[in-house]
């Protein structure tokens, strides 16, 4: 089977979505939802840390979803921290590439997206007005 | 700290109350959950004499966290309520797989209380739990809960999967979880 021929993510028993590595290049993750962290996280007039989730998914069913969490790291720039979280398995040769593995990928995947302004954006919308 | 566990009729009825207070105080006082409740003690249709509560005391007898099992051969709340979250997949029905539900960890004598799983115990408390489910026949688990307890999971070492995506339902993004009890954290 070469790169360009699709089948059919599935789900497997345990839950994961397996698709091989040189897969996870092609899907197309849309915005799903972003949010401050409400315990942990400090976001009132004397923030020197504000952190936060955001979760994306694929266009297509069963749905590949992929959650990281971010830090603002100056104004209006965010860095990804931590491991992803997700319910995909990547293989490589039809072989789990285990959880540590995957994140790897899927680290590497989530750095290579434009993902920054569109949290940006929604955190600014959802949390516009909360503050005097 | 003492962790215990057992089905309503097995745990002393001051306890049971005190469990039933104190979801009401985390899930509907400070989480703000539309859940049924009433007297100020928050309880549903998956409450039933063979529940088994995992629940955590204080020195002074407070509970400071608890946790829900229930087998998914018998209703339970993922399968019942939010079978939407499982990303089109058929609700498990196993006795050897268990949902983990009404998860929470505060101490409300900690100033600092901060979350619904800000307290330290979290983490022993959800390896008490697993392990509860265990002996009860449980190889796996599956929960719907809040996005936070996907984070709590992987930074104590737990092998925890999404079933699907997150929703936001009543206004707070929900999903459900696989925990898998092969891989316990020491």
């Amino acid at each position: 089977m070469n790169r360009q021929q699709r089948v059919k993510p599935i789900i497997s028993r345990d839950g994961y979505i397996r698709i091989p590595c040189f897969r996870l290049e092609t899907i197309l993750l849309v915005h799903l939802i972003s949010g401050l962290d409400e315990a942990g996280g400090n976001r009132d007039s004397t923030a020197t840390l504000i952190t936060g989730y955001t979760e994306w998914i694929s266009c297509t069913r069963p749905f590949i979803t992929i959650g990281w969490d971010w830090q603002m790291t100056a104004p209006f720039s965010l860095a990804r921290t931590g491991i992803p979280r997700s319910n995909l398995m990547l293989e490589t040769e039809k072989l789990d590439l285990g959880p540590s593995g995957t994140s790897d990928f899927i680290e590497n995947f989530i750095d290579a997206m434009e993902w920054k302004k569109t949290v940006l954006d929604n955190i600014s919308r959802r949390y516009s007005g909360c503050h005097n | 700290m003492q962790i215990t566990s057992g089905t309503c009729d097995r745990l002393p009825e001051i306890l049971f109350t005190r469990i039933s207070t104190y979801r009401h105080k985390v899930f509907v006082q400070m989480l703000g959950w539309e859940l049924q409740s009433s007297n100020g003690m928050e309880l549903d249709q998956f409450d039933r004499p063979d529940t088994i509560y995992v629940v955590a005391q204080n020195d002074a007898g407070q509970v400071t966290g608890c946790a829900r099992l229930l087998p998914t051969d018998r209703p339970y709340l993922l399968g019942e309520v939010f079978p939407q979250l499982l990303n089109g997949m058929k609700p498990p029905s196993s006795p050897d797989i268990w949902e983990l539900s009404r998860f929470a960890a505060v101490d409300f004598d900690d100033q600092a209380v901060s979350g619904q799983f800000s307290s330290p115990i979290a983490v022993e408390l959800l390896r008490k739990a697993l392990a509860c489910a265990t002996s009860h026949g449980a190889k796996r688990l599956i929960t719907v809960s809040p996005l936070g307890v996907e984070r709590l999971l992987r930074k104590s070492g737990f092998h925890a999967h999404r079933a699907g995506p997150p929703m936001v339902i009543d206004g707070h993004p929900v999903f459900a979880c696989w925990i898998e009890i092969d891989h316990l954290p020491g």
